[in-house]
Formats: structure tokens, C-alpha cells, sequence
């Protein structure tokens, strides 16, 4: 039977719970025993998702939560990070590489293909305003507890 | 995150230390730009060795940068040895216009 873990946490919108988000997704991942390389891949794509939420789900609101949920099942994690913000009107234009709704906060447009690169697989739902959610997964190589 | 500024013949060298986020990167910004609008004559170096922790945060203030040292007329590169935070600096395609150099002496040489 695959071993199974999972938390639930919520934080404020706020660029100083960046971090927090980071610490948290890695000492929960640390289970798995993974790699550096793994454990810093699932950080900065984290990262990414989370900074999405606080810069452009909540554009700037010091109001806002942060959902991020993290599961483990055998060997794999999966993230979803979601938030009740002002959502995403057109998730394909989103996702392009180094497309910005934000060009004057100088976003770079990254945020999405960091994820996709770094995680096995991003799927990303949202509706204009009510919120987003993106959920990520990351088999850690032959890993299991 | 740390930052610590220094020159280096007609260059200002910003190192960086810890983690770059959305976060910290407001803060490199605007302590990069206070230098470079006050000394519009230098070109800049952006080390990174110390670095541990980047997303693409980073690569908006590093394009950032350039841009408002290009409009001085002067040159920005980076100085990397991170492997994590190179493959960053990789993805986003930033080679393209900003040298990235692993020593700190080849890239004030170069500018």
C-alpha cells in the first residue's frame, strides 16, 4: 500500500510568506528523500506559484490568503496553490513564455515556464473573478517510503 | 538576502547574497537604482556567486537593470557559478543580451 501524507496550509498574500511557502513545501517534500536538485526544482516552482497569487491574483491586496496544500502518494508530491483572487481570463495567453500582465512591476513572464519545466506536470484552472488554482506533481526517482 | 556594493575601475560591482524572490528584489531594485542613477558614468556587475535560492523574480530586475543602464549608455553582465541559478539565468534567455561571466575579474575586464 503507497504511503500517504498531507497538510493543509493558508497564509496571507504578502511577499515576506514567499519564503515560508518554500520552507514549508521542502520540509514536507524531505519525506521523500529527495535530491537537492529535486528539492530545488519544487521550491522555485513554489515560489513561482505562490509570488503568481500575491502579485497578480490579488494585485497588490494585503487581504488576500494563500491556500497551498501538499500531498504525498508512494513517490509522488503534488502541490495546489490556489487563491480567491481576480483569476486568470485567458489561461493559454497566461502560460506563453515571457507573457506579462504586469510589465511595469518588471514580472519577467517566467513564472509558468519555470513550473512546467521543473515540475512533471502544471494544470492551471481559474475563473475571472472568483480565483486560481494550479496544481503541480513531481515524481521523486525511487523514492518511496 | 544581503546586498553589498563596491567599485572596480569605472564599475559598480552589486554582490548578492541569500535568496532572490519577488520579495528581496524590490529591495535590489531600488538600492541598484539609487546607485546607477547616482553614478550614471559606471557600468554594473551583478554577482550572483553567493546566491542561494533564485526564481524568475531575479531575471525582471536583472532586465531591469540593463535597461536603465543602457539608457545611461553603459553595460551590465552577471557573474554566476550557481548551477541552480544558472539554469534560471539559461531558461530565460538573458545571455542574449547580458554577459554572463563565472569570475568577477573577467567581467569587469570585459565591460
Amino acid at each position: 500500500m503507497n504511503y500517504r501524507n498531507n497538510i493543509k496550509t493558508s497564509f496571507l498574500a504578502i511577499p515576506e510568506n514567499e519564503s515560508l511557502a518554500r520552507v514549508v513545501c521542502a520540509a514536507f517534500l524531505s519525506q521523500l528523500d529527495p535530491t537537492v536538485e529535486e528539492l530545488t526544482d519544487v521550491k522555485t516552482a513554489v515560489s513561482e506559484a505562490v509570488t503568481n497569487s500575491i502579485v497578480h491574483g490579488y494585485t497588490g491586496r494585503k487581504d488576500g490568503i494563500v491556500f497551498m496544500d501538499c500531498y504525498i502518494d508512494g513517490d509522488t508530491f503534488t502541490v495546489d496553490i490556489k487563491d480567491n483572487g481576480t483569476g486568470i481570463e485567458d489561461i493559454e495567453k497566461a502560460m506563453e513564455p515571457m507573457f506579462t500582465s504586469c510589465p511595469e512591476a518588471e514580472r519577467s513572464g517566467m513564472g509558468f515556464t519555470v513550473m512546467e519545466t521543473f515540475m512533471d506536470s502544471v494544470a492551471v484552472n481559474s475563473v475571472s473573478g472568483v480565483g486560481t488554482k494550479v496544481s503541480m506533481t513531481k515524481r521523486i526517482r525511487n523514492r518511496c517510503l | 538576502m544581503e546586498l553589498s556594493f563596491s567599485n572596480e575601475k569605472n564599475a559598480i560591482i552589486m554582490s548578492v547574497s541569500g535568496e532572490i524572490d519577488h520579495r528581496y528584489s524590490i529591495r535590489i531594485r531600488n538600492e541598484a537604482d539609487r546607485r546607477i542613477v547616482t553614478y550614471p558614468d559606471k557600468h554594473f556587475v551583478i554577482d550572483l556567486r553567493n546566491v542561494t535560492f533564485m526564481d524568475s523574480s531575479a531575471i525582471g530586475v536583472i532586465i531591469g537593470r540593463y535597461k536603465l543602464i543602457k539608457s545611461f549608455g553603459g553595460s551590465i553582465s552577471v557573474v554566476c557559478t550557481n548551477s541552480t541559478v544558472s539554469r534560471i539565468l539559461e531558461m530565460s534567455g538573458i545571455r542574449k543580451i547580458i554577459p554572463i561571466y563565472e569570475n568577477l575579474e573577467e567581467a569587469v575586464e570585459k565591460l
